[in-house]
């Protein structure tokens, strides 16, 4: 068992982390309205999430690094079950090839009555095994199931997913309940990596 | 309330963490009791409290939240609010709603099921407080209640085959109230096409 990344001594005076990036929307996103299996790019507002060529990306510092990913997103109910994934895509080559490196499953359900919305966080370090100066991209996809599926994330509580081909609603206004961290950290900062810690493309 | 930062001074001069503050809650609980309205979580306006390091501070802001299950159903939404000041209380402002949220819900059909978790990360950058150094900053969670899920789990428990509206002890208790706050040198920082959050309206 390794060190702890956060509570190791600093090794030099620019600290362990080497950079940060940030990915996040505001207000409901449509989803890419694909099923049963079926992945696809999310759909209406997701300019800045999902999957695009020559998008911003992270752009890595330094060979061997490790990154750490965190993911979060929300769906809300609807008047019928939900039940859907969420997964985030990565890309060194401008998305000629990709990796999954993060997934998150939604379900909601009811039999007729009251619903209810969910939430899902997500985070792993990753061995990227990219070069100094790739530009990794990052997106999001999902497929959903067409009995009842979700169409649209980061709606709350109350105001459900515009079921039936909405965008979603806004009851408490656009929110930010949809996001991405990535940190590159020495590989000196981590000790120990699963060997499954890379992955494959997909 | 704890504090540290890498194991770090809280006010560190290089690096991509400036500072850092998390609260963790431990073992204890809290339920919710208000409907279609927002309710300072555990009634601590206080989770954790900044001071700031650089002018225009950048925020990364993450939390781990968790619901008990419940008889019926229960639904409810979190969001996080701050003020700052000028000096450790950071009350010169009124409270602020960045607009950054997160929700359970918990339902069951006549039978007894586990409750929710769930977590955020968040980049966030108010702009319009005008910022500067020695300034400080805190921050709170509310959680709003459906206006017809009437039943109140425990926050902070995770229990199985018992009632979650009640307090079941240390054994079902813990880790589920988590929240970290920390400054970042912007330097160190990108956002996919500058989407930072910069809401500074009121909670």
């Amino acid at each position: 068992m390794g060190r702890a990344v956060l509570y190791q001594p600093e090794q030099s005076s620019g600290g362990n982390i080497l950079g940060m990036h940030y990915e996040q929307v505001n207000g409901p996103v449509r989803s890419s309205d694909q099923e049963n299996g079926t992945w696809g790019n999310l759909g209406n507002n997701a300019d800045h999430i999902r999957p695009a060529s020559g998008s911003d990306g992270y752009t890595i510092k330094e060979a061997g690094s490790i990154l750490h990913l965190r993911m979060n997103a929300s769906q809300d109910h609807g008047t019928t079950w939900r039940s859907g994934t969420l997964r985030m895509k990565a890309s060194g080559d401008n998305w000629g090839s990709s990796d999954v490196v993060g997934g998150i499953m939604h379900n909601s359900w009811s039999t007729g009555s009251h619903m209810f919305g969910d939430s899902g966080c997500y985070e792993r370090f990753w061995e990227h095994g990219y070069s100094v100066g790739t530009v990794v991209r990052f997106g999001w996809q999902d497929s959903s199931h067409s009995s009842g599926r979700t169409w649209a994330y980061n709606c709350f509580n109350q105001e459900s997913d515009g079921y039936g081909g909405g965008n979603g609603n806004t009851t408490f206004g656009n929110q930010w309940g949809m996001g991405l961290r990535v940190v590159e950290y020495k590989a000196g900062a981590i000790s120990q990596m699963s060997s499954q810690s890379g992955m494959g493309p997909n | 309330m704890g504090r540290f930062v890498l194991r770090k001074p809280a006010e560190s001069s290089s690096g991509a963490i400036l500072s850092s503050a998390c609260m963790d809650k431990e073992k204890n609980v809290w339920k919710g009791t208000t409907n279609n309205s927002w309710e300072t979580c555990y009634g601590d306006e206080n989770l954790i409290t900044l001071k700031i390091v650089k002018n225009n501070p950048l925020f990364d802001i993450e939390w781990v939240l968790g619901t008990d299950h419940v008889a019926t159903w229960n639904s409810q939404a979190f969001r996080l609010i701050a003020r700052y000041g000028t000096n450790s209380s950071a009350n010169d402002s009124a409270w602020k709603g960045p607009n950054i949220m997160d929700q359970h819900g918990t339902w069951t059909d006549g039978t007894s099921v586990c409750g929710r978790s769930s977590g955020i990360v968040h980049l966030w950058r108010p702009t319009g407080f005008n910022l500067v150094t020695g300034n400080y900053i805190k921050f709170a969670i509310q959680r709003w209640g459906d206006s017809s899920g009437t039943n109140h789990p425990y926050m902070n428990q995770s229990t199985e085959y018992t009632d979650g509206t009640q307090d079941n002890g240390d054994e079902w208790q813990g880790g589920s109230f988590f929240l970290r706050v920390r400054e970042l040198d912007p330097a160190f920082v990108t956002c996919r096409a500058n989407q930072i959050n910069t809401s500074t309206g009121n909670a």
